[in-house]
């Protein structure tokens, strides 16, 4: 009765294409892969309690990326997020901003990651935010100097202890100018 | 009784009546630490040289591998720092070693502080004492581990957006994230500088102000500390919450919380009332936003700290093997393809993204915006009451793999923790009972800025009528 009754439920659920967690945040369900849990909050109602049940045992499809945040009551949907903004020249220029070099398929997942990501940050655009004030900081603390007076500190040898390569108190580099 | 499972005051207490020399405590929690060490992978490495301290708390410690401890690798469990032996103390370690402290090792945990799980550090994952197959939490998951396991009597984590508090709460311990500037953060190998805070993980809710006591205090080498007197926070323990308002955030109890935690923290929240706390309702309507907020700001501040690892200067130094833009910029570029892992990659793009040119008004600014709005909700929220209540977790402990996949799944488990990184406020995580399968689970408060006085007080009335830290993971 039980597995009759889960196998109702997977029906439905896989006619489904978007499922809605419990912060507001809808997901995608492809029917292709296998299944990871993909946010805290299946656990609690009984309609929660079945999704759980059905990943235990069946393989149920990968649920993908938030595609749109509804927790300001489903007013904006998208809240301005364009769909595939990260392309490839954007990872590779960012990439290159970052001093990072990335191999292809590297790349690929990381324009995946970082789309899903800005697409749930997307949800701040919800927010009236013309007239607040930044904080960059939580104490209300100036620039602090301290007394312009010698104070012991570490000597040159200690401060090149663990250096990659050094010569005459730098460290050595490559040359730059070929 | 065996030592690795007593607290650090129980210990004093001991060592004050001749029952036990602190040499003895150190081979004792060595023994335990290395013993079950295979099981929880809670230390990376035990230090070089162990000897036993003299002093007023000469106790064995755990140090999360982002703490510089003088000569002894500190990599932040990242292949870029391998070899790192910094050329000095950090704050907090240098005053442990005054007060005789002794310390044990390194304790894992996600790559530079990049994580809820331990999983993303390049020495493989740490395993949760209560159920090896669950995640320790992260990033401090090493520290939370070890003083679980009593594989060391206290440890020192750091916090950026929940880090000491949720391991604290998927191990039972205590975690503790003092008020931004309160812990000198001198030798932390910095992740997000308006976030990160130093903090002690504890047995329990004393041995949290005791190490508090230690490590607190003005200290002229880190800019963002606070020049404020330090109380002997262990003062602050017994006082009575008769009429302490402990607010509860109505956007804290949203249905997806597992229903055991529910449960556990609306019997918390009954052991407080029948202490003749008062209980108030209170909201802070942006906490749906933090978790976005916070992926931001942290990581546009994480991507400019971790530009300095570039080969220059310390750890990897790494070329391609086919010359692509120049020797230098080759460099630069490789050191950090191979020596970064995926979610620190991760994360240094998306700073880097989101402070572009183009995106820096869209993104980073917006979020600072958003900031101040979460910062004024608690301001207003502590007109209302002296202490908030809240889970530290949405769960108890998830299983090793399962969110690995997914990056937005694994941030929304700092759900909790988040605001209180953003406001700079202290908070304390405290184990308030267990789930089905007997994995712990956390209970939050949160106090006005520098109120760790308040917020000590109230956790340990908690802890005396409802004494869940006394259960000891059997390893």
């Amino acid at each position: 009765m039980w597995l009759k009754l889960l196998r109702s439920r997977l029906n439905r659920s896989c006619r489904r294409t978007l499922w809605e967690n419990n912060y507001g945040d809808t997901y995608q369900i492809q029917r292709t892969d296998l299944v990871h849990v993909p946010i805290i909050p299946f656990h609690n109602s009984p309609h929660n309690f079945q999704i759980f049940t059905l990943i235990l045992l069946y393989k149920i499809p990968k649920i993908t990326r938030p595609l749109r945040t509804v927790d300001d009551g489903g007013v904006f949907f998208n809240h301005g997020f364009q769909e595939n903004m990260i392309t490839a020249e954007t990872v590779n220029y960012i990439s290159s901003l970052a001093r990072l070099h990335l191999e292809g398929p590297e790349a690929v997942k990381l324009a995946g990651d970082l789309e899903a990501i800005l697409h749930y940050a997307a949800k701040l655009n919800a927010l009236d935010v013309a007239s607040v004030t930044p904080t960059s900081h939580v104490l209300n603390v100036e620039n602090v100097f301290r007394d312009d007076v010698p104070a012991p500190g570490l000597t040159p040898e200690q401060a090149f202890s663990f250096a990659i390569e050094s010569q005459d108190n730098a460290y050595k580099v490559p040359r730059i100018i070929e | 009784m065996n030592t690795a499972s007593l607290t650090a005051h129980e210990l004093m207490d001991r060592i004050k009546i001749g029952g036990i020399t602190p040499a003895r405590i150190v081979d004792d929690v060595l023994a335990r630490a290395q013993a079950v060490n295979p099981g929880t992978h809670a230390f990376i490495r035990f230090a070089d040289k162990i000897t036993a301290g003299e002093g007023a708390c000469p106790l064995p410690i755990a140090i999360k591998d982002n703490i510089c401890v003088n000569g002894s690798l500190t990599t932040c469990a990242s292949k870029i720092l391998e070899g790192f032996r910094p050329p000095y103390d950090a704050e907090v370690v240098a005053r442990i070693k005054a007060a005789g402290g002794v310390i044990l090792g390194s304790a894992n945990m996600d790559e530079f502080a990049f994580g809820s799980s331990c999983e993303t550090s390049v020495y493989g994952p740490s395993h949760n004492p209560w159920d090896l197959k669950r995640v320790p939490g992260g990033s401090s998951g090493g520290s939370a581990a070890a003083v679980a396991a009593g594989q060391a009597v206290w440890a020192l984590g750091s916090d950026t957006g929940g880090s000491i508090r949720q391991p604290a709460a998927f191990c039972g311990v205590v975690g503790l994230k003092p008020t931004y500037g309160r812990v000198s953060r001198y030798g932390l190998i910095a992740f997000g500088s308006s976030l990160d805070q130093i903090g002690p993980i504890t047995k329990d809710v004393r041995d949290g102000a005791l190490l508090l006591n230690i490590i607190a205090g003005f200290d002229p080498k880190d800019s963002t500390s606070v020049n404020a007197p330090v109380p002997d926070y262990t003062r602050a323990l017994g006082r009575d919450v008769k009429g302490l308002r402990i607010g509860i955030p109505r956007e804290y109890f949203i249905p997806g919380i597992q229903p055991e935690v529910l449960a556990a923290v609306r019997a918390a929240i009954d052991v407080f009332k029948a202490q003749g706390a008062q209980i108030v309702d209170i909201a802070l309507p942006h906490t749906a936003y933090a978790v976005a907020t916070y992926y931001i700001v942290a990581t546009a501040e994480a991507s400019s700290n971790l530009a300095r690892f570039d080969g220059v200067e310390y750890g990897l130094r790494a070329f391609p093997a086919v010359p692509r833009k120049g020797k230098l910029i080759d460099m630069y570029e490789e050191t950090r393809a191979q020596g970064f892992g995926a979610e620190a990659k991760r994360r240094i793009m998306l700073g880097t993204y989101v402070l572009s040119s183009g995106y820096y008004d869209a993104y980073y600014l917006r979020a600072q915006k958003v900031r101040t709005l979460i910062k004024q909700d608690f301001e207003k929220a502590f007109g209302a009451c002296d202490v908030i209540l809240s889970p530290t977790t949405p769960t108890t402990a998830f299983r090793i793999g399962e969110k690995m996949n997914d990056p937005v799944a694994m941030y929304l488990s700092d759900i909790f923790t988040i605001p209180a990184n953003m406001a700079g406020i202290p908070a304390i995580s405290i184990p308030c009972g267990f789930d089905g399968a007997k994995l712990p689970v956390g209970l939050q408060l949160m106090a006005g800025p520098f109120a760790e006085e308040t917020l000590l007080a109230a956790a340990y009335a908690y802890e005396q009528a409802a004494p869940w830290h006394q259960a000891r993971a059997s390893l």
